[in-house]
Formats: C-alpha cells, sequence, structure tokens
C-alpha cells in the first residue's frame, strides 16, 4: 500500500481541530430535552438516503443519534470508513461506524454488524446493563 | 521450543503455572498494555478504514504477532508456560471445564454479567478491568446469551477447504479463507461469533481483558497453520503487493515497527501445535 495514504489516513483522526469541534457537538447536544415520546427525526432534508437522526428513552437510557456534518463528517468520513454519524447513550459518545454494506457496528458490539445506527446504540444498552460507555479517543 | 496444547489436555499444574503467570502480567501493568494496544489498533482501523488488526487479510499475521509477545511476557514469569488453544467445536458449552474455577471461571451473574468464581473474578482482587469501553470494572461474561451455539467442526472445515488466503476488496464480504474463519463473511458466524457467544467484554474492543481471547485466538492461529498444511501450493498470504490501504504482504503491520505478513508466515520459528 502507499504510505502517503496511510498517513494522511490517520491524520484525518488525529486532527486536534476536528477532536474539539466534536467535543463541542456533544455537550451542546446532550443538554437538549428528548424528542417527545422517544419520537424519531426525520431524514435531514437534502440527505443521501443514509440513517435517520434519533432521540428516544430505551431501557430507561437516552439515546441520541444524529449524521456529522460539515467538517466533523470530513474528519470522520472521509478517510476511510468512520462514521460520518454520532451516536449518545446518556449523553455520553458511543464510537459507531459504518462498514458499507456488512452494516455498523460499535466499541461495545464489535464482533457483530447492524443494520442502523438506531439497532447499534440499542444493543449497546442491552449489552451494558446499566453501565456508560466510557469514549475513547485514539489520539490520547 | 514452545509447544501449544489443547487447554481440555493440560494438567492441573499446567492449568495453575498459566493462570499464575498471567496474574502476574497483570500485576506488573503489561497485561493492560496489550488491551489498551488491541482498543486503539481497532479504533484507529475503524477510524481510517485501514483494516490492519481486524477486518482485513492482515487479521491473521497481526493477531499472531500479539499471541507472539503475550506468550513472550509469560515466559519471562515462567519459562514453562504457552498460551493454550480451546478448540470451541468440541468444547462448546457452558459446562465444558474451560469454564472450571480452575481455569477461566464460569459464566456472569444476570444481575450485571459479572464473573463469580475463578482466579478472574473481580471479587478476587487480581483482575480488575482498567482499559475499558465502558464503565464495568469486572470481568464480564454472558455464555450463550446473544447467540446460542459455537462455530461447528463442519463450518471450520468448510473454511479450511477454501483454497484462496484472501480476495478483493480484502475486507469484510471478501470471498476466501481469512474473511470465512474471521467471520466476515456471513456475520454471527465463527471467529467474530465466538466473541458474541461470550458476550461481556470479549464482544467489545477491550476484549483482551478477558484472558480466553488468548485461548481463543490460539485455536484461530492454529487453523491459519492447518490451512496452510491442507493447501501447500497455495499463496499462506494474499495480497503480494501495490494495494492501496491494505496491509501487503511485505507491508509493515503497525504497531510494530518491523513486523510483516511475510515475516509471521512461519510460526515453527516460534511455537508449535500440540
Ligand atoms: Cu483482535
Ligand atoms: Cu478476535
Amino acid at each position: 500500500m502507499s504510505k502517503i495514504t496511510r498517513r494522511q489516513a490517520v491524520g484525518a483522526v488525529t486532527g486536534t481541530a476536528a477532536g474539539l469541534a466534536l467535543v463541542g457537538v456533544a455537550s451542546a447536544w446532550a443538554d437538549s430535552t428528548p424528542a417527545e415520546g422517544g419520537k424519531n427525526k426525520a431524514a435531514p432534508p437534502g440527505g443521501n438516503g443514509g440513517p435517520v437522526a434519533f432521540d428516544e428513552v430505551f431501557q430507561g437510557r437516552r439515546i441520541q443519534g444524529e449524521p456529522l456534518e460539515g467538517a466533523a463528517a470530513h474528519a470522520r468520513g472521509h478517510a476511510g470508513h468512520g462514521s460520518p454519524f454520532r451516536v449518545l447513550i446518556d449523553g455520553r459518545e458511543l464510537h459507531v461506524m459504518h462498514h458499507g454494506k456488512s452494516g455498523w457496528s460499535s466499541a461495545i458490539n464489535h464482533y457483530e454488524r447492524f443494520a442502523s445506527p438506531l439497532e447499534t446504540a440499542r444493543t449497546a444498552v442491552t449489552t451494558l446493563k446499566g453501565a456508560s460507555v466510557v469514549p475513547f479517543n485514539p489520539t490520547v | 521450543m514452545t509447544v501449544r496444547k489443547n487447554q481440555a489436555n493440560l494438567t492441573a499444574a499446567e492449568k495453575k503455572a498459566f493462570v499464575d503467570a498471567v496474574l502476574e502480567v497483570k500485576r506488573i501493568g503489561v497485561y493492560d498494555e496489550f488491551v489498551a494496544a488491541h482498543r486503539l489498533r481497532f479504533a484507529l482501523d475503524m477510524n481510517t478504514g485501514v483494516y490492519v488488526g481486524h477486518f482485513g487479510p492482515s487479521f491473521l499475521p497481526w493477531h499472531r504477532k500479539f499471541l507472539i509477545d503475550f506468550e513472550n511476557e509469560l515466559q519471562k514469569i515462567d519459562a514453562s508456560v504457552s498460551i493454550p488453544y480451546w478448540d470451541w467445536t468440541v468444547d462448546n458449552s457452558v459446562a465444558s471445564s474451560i469454564w472450571a474455577p480452575d481455569l477461566l471461571g464460569g459464566t456472569g451473574r444476570p444481575l450485571d454479567d459479572q464473573v463469580m468464581d475463578g482466579p478472574f473474578a473481580y471479587s478476587g482482587g487480581k483482575w480488575p478491568i482498567n482499559i475499558q469501553v465502558d464503565t464495568r470494572p469486572f470481568l464480564a461474561r454472558n455464555l450463550g446469551y446473544r447467540v446460542p451455539t459455537l462455530p461447528t467442526r463442519a463450518q471450520v472445515d468448510a473454511a479450511l477447504a477454501i483454497p484462496t488466503y484472501d480476495s478483493a476488496p480484502w475486507s469484510d464480504a471478501s470471498a476466501g479463507f481469512r474473511s470465512t474463519l474471521e467471520g466476515t463473511a456471513s456475520y454471527m458466524s465463527m471467529h467474530n461469533r465466538v466473541h458474541t457467544w461470550i458476550w461481556g467484554q470479549m464482544e467489545t474492543s477491550v476484549s483482551p481483558n478477558d484472558p480466553v481471547f488468548w485461548l481463543h485466538h490460539s485455536f484461530v492461529d492454529k487453523l491459519w497453520a492447518d490451512w496452510h498444511a491442507l493447501h501447500p501450493t497455495s499463496a499462506e498470504y494474499l495480497p503480494a503487493g501495490t494495494t492501496p490501504n491494505v496491509i501487503d504482504l511485505n507491508d509493515t503491520m503497525p504497531p510494530w515497527t518491523n513486523t510483516t505478513p511475510q515475516s509471521m508466515l512461519d510460526h515453527t520459528q516460534f511455537y508449535t501445535y500440540a
């Protein structure tokens, strides 16, 4: 493989500015109110048919998911299979990844594939049995 | 010379020596470096789309090197110890002796999946989970909860019969022996299914927190060696070269600076399987 390609790919993850932007998204977002009755938002206008945003309470845990846009999406999604989608469980980020046709997975359920980020989030809640996600930043 | 044995055939003294070495590597802090390396590899692979440790052809040589390094640490504690392998096609139930208190301990309790017996139970004080992706400080398992059965010998034989190591697009859903054995050709199968069958940390990117990780991957590694013996004229690793964003035969596998798939092909310079 080309070493330049690999270095560029890793650079996309380790960009400090992108990392700070993502932290800002998380805290602002978690402070908002859950959608009433756990109803999920419609797909964003102009979406490409990708997974839709959600905000619901599942087995007592608040789960939220939203496509990342702009610079954050670029930092996450451009280099490869990183997800342009952000999932939170009780306000803490669950790292999710998209693997093309085979579907979605997360740091909590790494050896399975799911049809959508929502199914990924719900399975993580079931797996955790009340424990919380510990976000992992690979640049630390 | 290191000989890796079937865990089912270990004597009580061999089991104790293995467990004691693992506990000592944990006590001195080295064990958690392996867990952290696995978590980091997974996160970087997922973010960059360059599949070094999992979901790509270097899955097998990457874990071969990972196990060799761990075995070396065990042998610094006790030179007689090797990583046993767990043939999950035979010892395939919650009642199998691998889960007895003299080796790995058993399944978790219903409340929180916490393992309550054996040397790695949280209550024993020797096995805190420090490298995490969630707040569980204890080893967790729920054997057979998510999927009821382990892969069968027939499924292993079908994988071993595939003559090609791997093929484009060199990722999940590639055709070939590697993706079939890894369990990415169809999900909830083979190597991946074993992780999922155990549940707890084994389902996560910090799967080496469960010592069964080493016995599972020792068997997966043995199957790669078995496959090569069955197909001596097949390329033992593919792709051979110049494949963008894929670890080729002579590419370096991070985090190591001098380890290539080529350098991992002859396992007999490091250990053999009994
Ligand atoms: Cu692994
Ligand atoms: Cu594995």
